[in-house]
């Protein structure tokens, strides 16, 4: 069973995004803001992460860049309400996956996890 | 003179009315109800008049979401609900029935959500539209705020020049959900903004 970790500030999209990937037979972790992602991501080893961009104390740019350093193969999938094409580059830039609009669609979401999972080795 | 052209006040209306039916867009994915849109009202103004047109909200008092923006143009967005509609949006979402007192930190983060989601629409089509750029800090909630105490701190805060504020209302009558949104933001240049505009046009 493949582990995913939620790092989104809000408890709503969390909640969500947890009750859907669940039913979709995911293990799920949750943190609310970038510094909990990677102490997560520590005692976890997620299989994926999914990660909003604007949260306190560290945000989602700031935590891609710290997962980089320590894991250059994890999918990294944004999950933002940010539609700017400037953001888009700057996620890809950053070392992001892929982006996704807030509100999300799950099923697309699900499409593009299982398509990296399915090319990871881990 | 007017700070704005005809033309060029046109675009920038048009411009926000594509990013409020994004909003809108998003908003009835959200919500799984259609959503109501007035076309925006779009104004330059110096800041006195702008903080009497937001004046004209009346005395009511507001549920707000309301969040900063700052870059090619520095500014804070609004989405206001009388509180009863704040507090049916969050039963509609989380299926739980509270008061506006009772609001907890999931229904409260429910509402900056949904704020957040409908003002990145507004401003990031804007921004794509005009090839600018802005950073958006981390959206606030208040629960129950007399027009006045918005107005308060627009006047106290030290920006001048002329702002331009746009003004929607949206309606949810399904869930008897009703608000407005208030974009305003200093224009540092009004050379700026014109010629962002009129790149935009040429296309």
């Amino acid at each position: 069973m493949a582990s995913i970790l939620i790092v989104d500030d809000s408890r709503f999209t969390r909640l969500k995004m947890s009750e859907f990937l669940r039913s979709r037979n995911f293990t799920v972790t949750e943190a609310a803001n970038g510094e909990e992602g990677l102490d997560e991501y520590e005692r976890r080893k997620p299989d994926c992460i999914i990660c909003d961009l604007l949260m306190p104390k560290m945000d989602g740019y700031r935590f891609l860049e710290e997962i980089r350093k320590i894991d250059a193969d994890i999918p990294v999938l944004i999950v933002t309400a940010d539609i700017q094409e400037t953001t888009k580059r700057r996620i890809i830039d950053l070392g992001g996956t892929d982006i996704f609009p807030k509100p999300t669609r799950y099923e697309e979401l699900l499409e593009k996890i299982e398509l990296e999972l399915g090319k990871s080795s881990r | 003179m007017k700070p704005l052209t005809s033309i060029q006040l046109d675009t920038l209306t048009e411009i926000l009315n594509i990013g409020i039916g994004r909003a809108a867009h998003s908003l009835n994915e959200i919500i799984g109800q259609h959503i109501t849109l007035r076309v925006p009202n779009v104004e330059i103004l110096p800041k006195d008049e702008m903080i009497g047109k937001i004046s004209e909200l009346g005395e009511m008092s507001f549920s707000s979401v309301f969040q900063d923006f700052s870059g090619d143009f520095n500014g804070t967005a609004l989405l206001l609900f009388p509180p009863e509609s704040a507090v049916r949006l969050v039963q509609s979402l989380t299926g739980t029935d509270p008061t506006l007192e009772e609001l907890d930190t999931l229904q409260m983060g429910t509402l900056m959500e949904v704020g957040n989601i409908i003002i990145n629409a507004i401003l990031g089509t804007m921004s794509n539209l005009l090839k600018c750029r802005l950073t958006f800090m981390i959206p606030e909630f208040r629960g129950n705020d007399p027009v006045e105490t918005l107005t308060s701190s627009f006047l106290q805060s030290d920006m001048e020049g002329y702002f331009m504020l746009a003004r929607a209302f949206f309606d949810i009558q399904a869930l008897e959900i009703a608000g407005y949104i208030l974009i305003t933001f200093e224009i540092d240049s009004l050379d700026h903004i014109k010629n962002l505009i009129d790149v935009h046009l040429k296309g």
